[in-house]
């Protein structure tokens, strides 16, 4: 997409001379620092794990070569796996279409629009931990305000048994997954339709563009960047997701609604697999990085992004 | 490895000097001051308040020996505990679940108290008490907090069905769950099936028929009893006998419903009887059912309290000491609904007149049973609570079910 | 003036006639009060078991809204834990790792935008990367590192592992983003003057960029404040603790004091809605500029 009323880029580099380039990685320095106290071991360890033989504690007492990925496939990590993946994609794609529909509403002139803003940011203030106690409670069989609610407003004449089977605790914990991811997807969309040049809102009026096909033709092309972050950022942390389904179910009833993290956490503090722990998470983090890198290629082509 | 963290302490050095971190404690000028740390776990929000209490009155009377505690949320406590452990700072003392105290033993991480214990020491505790917690006949361990689960029974949803006492075996528990369910239209039998404590409740029923998890290092899951247990409960939930749902029902959830007098009994510990009182449900309070034939063993749950080895051993040993004296096992119990360990506590007319203690105090000096202390227990039961759900949702059938499980106790025996 | 500059091309939104809007603000205000009903709901929820009182709790707890209400439950909340304290251990950590993130974030985001330097894009592909483990596992060895560091049980240790785990990424990308777009003649001027680039970062970078710190600064610090993972393992006591470990507490081994625990989830809640009224007119002005787009 090529637009050529945007305002004037600094994309030319300033700096290109060899010793230039080299010696710009001084500004860098304080951000890798921080970044490497504080995953750069863990992430050199969870090699060594994955590819060794550990104690109950996690301390690698041999080399285990890939015995602990062949493991991994007679504990169940193919349904854990495809559990996984209709979470993520489950999350994802809504989170997105709700927070684009959502952003768009709060760029408007509107009466309330910081009442709005407000609300919206209301799911990420709550503490994750407490969202997923607070939806343990709400969807309780018996006493569970959803279930009351229901039931006073005669929608339904039984209890429902939400956290009972995977059948129905996966959709609803994937609903609270969704109300939690659309805060920050949504500023983050909202900073980007802002930014979006007046003029180009403006031609488009006078061309008659309006309602979605102005939104989808117009706006969304101009707001790749902010999508591009949102989706990577959000499809490791929907990916990784823990405290919801630990808390309303640990992945239960038997490991039917248990994601790949739920599975490395099992494994390493319940089971004191640490080796195959390590596995697993390398596994998962391998597969993530695949999505990651061809979600990027897929959207290389459009103009002004940073990768 | 090693040289690599260092590099990268070195580098956390650099990063900090000058930052003043508020790393060291602050210990006084006194040379000989002795650190001891204290991983205790939360029983409830109260621990924070009477741990460092404990904590502040021991170190008033040793003044040369600071404790450094920490109170850890019993649900994360294994997991922080063996972070801690693998990073190389286990603490000096710690309440550990007794699931774990075999492979901290077997890892060769804690300190026999025998040589520690004097036999007067030894004879304050109620016998059933120290010998819950024993591992390959020694004493790792002392009982820090012990529950003994009965039969806590709704006598108000009994008399609107007209039973007039507790079932003694299992088959007339479900001729009554199922009775209470049809008349006051409530449930009958609280069974858990949902998360951890699922594998616990299986245990209740299937000790009753006279089974077992294991024997001789083997999977003993698809014997006739314990089959008999899981298809007993599985018709159990299928003609009504319990709560509805019951893959959804945890522990805690299960506790509210029975105080709010939806449930006709369930297999509990004393907590749940002061609960449905403070509610205003009468409630009664018997011995678990056992089939004909097999003697009813009241099962008994301790947590223990364990050394690792380390520099300051004495310290360590002076304040578990000091944690097992009668005024701080009393708040402890008191404040937490736990049993007495200490023949002392126990003799306190508080317990002995408690309608909320009495039952199970007396429970504690008749028959009791306890979950083996045997290596990888957390395996174990996560195989079993796995197959039971599975038979519960119907998903497998219970044969089916204990047979898968069986295979992964053996290999978890190993 | 600079600022006027960059947002120049924008009155944005504001610019589409009105007349052609009226179906979108139809659309717009459903979305919005489904959105709201339903968020609503569970702040309904927190509130009304937060009055429930601990006595009957069991079987108030079957109503959506308590039989008699209990004010005094905010009162003996903070009798049982130190809320104001842990509150405060929040702030610190919240608050540090942010100000962290941002003074390590801004020139390497800086560096990422606007020098063509050695492996850019590896570089920036490789900070993002990070944020692709499960901080469950990576927990089990950032111990390891703290522990020998000697920063388990301080805010710097806490610090530390929420702004390089949890921000600095999204940080970098987010200003590198917006870093991108400022034109060059701006940075010309500076180039004659014969500043150094460092002047150049803080004195014309970092106030034509600052929509985009706050937005990334809002980000660091609601990801710390609602960290579980890391603060749980390190904050070993309640000096440290931050409140969202504090409220799990009233999670007991045997029994849940729900009144409780709500009453202190909303107060831990509180201040993020608070920081983000105060920064909303910033947030939003600075979108305005055109923040990442």
């Amino acid at each position: 997409m090529k637009n050529t009323a945007c305002p004037p880029k600094g994309s030319e580099p300033l700096m290109s001379t060899s010793r230039h380039r080299w010696q710009g990685l001084i500004y860098l320095m304080p951000a890798l620092l921080v970044i490497t106290m504080a995953v750069g071991y863990p992430i050199v360890h969870l090699f060594e794990m994955a590819f060794g033989q550990t104690n109950s504690f996690g301390i690698i007492t041999g080399n285990a070569g890939f015995k602990n990925f062949s493991g991994l496939f007679a504990s169940g990590l193919m349904r854990v796996m495809l559990n996984t993946v209709i979470w993520t994609a489950g999350i994802l794609v809504p989170t997105i279409i709700i927070s684009l529909a959502l952003a768009y509403a709060v760029s408007l002139p509107l009466k309330g629009q910081s009442f709005f803003r407000t609300i919206i940011i209301i799911p990420w203030a709550i503490p994750l931990t407490i969202v997923a106690i607070l939806g343990d409670m709400a969807f309780n069989s018996t006493y569970g305000q959803v279930n009351t609610l229901l039931l006073q407003l005669h929608l339904i004449s039984h209890p429902i048994g939400w956290l009972a089977t995977a059948r129905t605790s996966f959709p609803v914990m994937m609903i609270l997954a969704i109300w939690v991811s659309i805060p920050f997807t949504t500023l983050t969309l909202l900073s980007g339709i802002q930014a979006v040049p007046g003029e180009i809102l403006e031609a488009s009026a006078i061309d008659g563009a309006k309602g979605f096909y102005r939104f989808r033709k117009i706006i969304l092309p101009q707001i790749t960047n902010a999508l591009q972050l949102v989706v990577l950022i959000n499809l490791a942390y929907i990916f990784n997701s823990f405290p919801i389904i630990w808390i309303m179910t640990q992945g239960g009833p038997a490991s039917t609604s248990s994601t790949i993290t739920i599975f490395v956490y099992q494994l390493a503090f319940t089971l004191g697999q640490f080796g195959q722990a390590g596995a697993a998470a390398l596994l998962a983090f391998i597969i993530l990085m695949g999505l990651g890198v061809a979600y990027v290629k897929v959207y290389r082509r459009t103009e002004g992004n940073l990768l | 490895m090693h040289r690599r963290l260092w590099a990268l302490g070195a580098m956390a050095t650099l990063l900090l000097s000058g930052c003043g971190s508020s790393t060291a404690s602050s210990s006084s000028s006194n040379s000989k001051q002795i650190t001891i740390t204290f991983d205790a776990m939360e029983y409830s929000a109260a621990s924070n308040k009477y741990f460092p209490a404990f904590v502040k009155e021991f170190e008033a009377s040793h003044p040369n020996i600071h404790v450094h505690l920490r109170v850890i949320n019993w649900s994360l406590g294994h997991q922080v505990l063996d972070t801690e452990i693998g990073g190389g700072h286990a603490p000096n003392v710690a309440i550990i679940g007794t699931r774990w105290l075999p492979s901290y033993v077997n890892s060769g991480l804690l300190v026999p108290l025998t040589s520690f214990m004097t036999p007067t020491f030894s004879k304050e505790f109620y016998p059933a008490a120290l010998a819950s917690i024993r591992y390959k006949n020694v004493q790792y361990s002392l009982p820090e907090a012990m529950s003994i689960r009965l039969m806590v029974y709704n006598k108000s949803l009994f008399s609107k069905a007209g039973i007039s006492g507790p079932p003694k075996t299992w088959s007339q528990l479900a001729t009554d769950a199922i009775k209470i369910h049809r008349i006051t239209g409530q449930s009958g039998y609280g069974l858990v099936g949902s998360q951890v404590e699922t594998s616990l409740d299986y245990w209740y029923t299937m000790w009753g028929f006279g089974g077992h998890i294991f024997r001789n290092g083997r999977g003993t899951l698809t014997s006739a009893p314990d089959l008999k247990a899981l298809e007993y409960l599985d018709n159990l939930i299928k003609s009504g006998g319990t709560e509805p749902n019951v893959t959804a029902s945890t522990r805690a959830g299960l506790e509210t419903q029975f105080s709010s007098g939806k449930v006709g009994m369930m297999i509990d510990g004393p907590w749940l009887v002061k609960e449905a009182l403070a509610n205003h449900i009468p409630v009664g309070v018997a011995s678990i059912p056992a089939q004909p034939g097999v003697s009813p063993l009241n099962p008994a749950i301790t947590d223990s309290m364990v050394m690792f080895k380390g520099p300051n051993e004495k310290a360590s040993w002076e304040f578990m000491k000091f944690m097992f004296t009668k005024p701080i096992r009393t708040t402890f119990d008191k404040t937490e609904g736990m049993l007495p360990t200490m023949k002392t506590v126990g003799a306190e007319s508080y317990f002995e007149k408690s309608p909320v203690f009495r039952p199970y105090l007396k429970a504690l000096s008749g028959p009791t049973r306890h979950e083996p202390v045997v290596p990888h227990f957390d395996a174990i039961s996560l195989a079993v609570t796995n197959a039971v759900e599975a038979a519960y949702s119907h998903v497998t059938s219970p044969q089916q079910a204990l047979s898968q499980a069986n295979a992964k106790v053996t290999a978890a025996l190993k | 003036m600079i600022a006027a500059k960059v947002g120049d091309g924008a009155s944005r939104i504001s610019r589409i006639p009105r007349h052609t809007l009226s179906g979108d603000r139809v659309f717009s205000y459903i979305v919005l009060s489904v959105f709201t009903v339903l968020t609503l709901f569970p702040i309904f929820i927190m509130i009304a078991v937060s009055l429930m009182p601990s006595r009957h709790l069991s079987s108030d707890l079957y109503h959506l809204w308590p039989t008699n209400i209990d004010l005094r439950n905010y009162l003996l909340m903070w009798s049982q834990l130190p809320v104001a304290h842990l509150l405060l251990n929040s702030v610190i950590i919240a608050g540090g790792s942010t100000i962290l993130a941002l003074l390590t974030g801004i020139p390497a985001a800086f560096a990422l935008s606007r020098m063509n330097i050695v492996g850019r894009k590896i570089w920036l592909f490789g900070f993002l990367a990070t944020q692709l483990f499960s901080p469950s596992i990576i927990i089990v060895s950032a111990y390891h590192v703290m522990a020998i560091a000697h920063l388990t049980d301080t805010y710097w240790g806490l610090i530390i592992l929420d702004a390089g785990f949890y921000s600095l990424p999204f940080v970098l990308w987010s200003i590198a983003g917006f870093m991108r777009h400022i034109p060059r003649e701006l940075e010309e001027t500076v180039d004659v003057d014969g500043g150094s680039t460092w002047t150049k970062i803080w004195r014309v970078f970092v106030p034509i960029a600052i929509p985009s710190i706050v937005v990334a600064g809002v980000y660091a610090f609601i990801q710390s404040w609602n960290d579980f993972a890391f603060a749980l393992t390190l904050a070993t006591s309640q000096s440290t603790m931050p409140l969202p470990i504090g409220i799990y507490s009233f999670m007991g081994a045997y029994q849940i004091q729900w009144n409780y625990l709500m009453g202190a989830s909303l107060v831990a809640t509180l201040p993020v809605l608070i920081l983000f009224l105060i920064v909303q007119k910033r947030l939003v002005s600075g979108m305005l500029a055109g923040s990442i787009k």
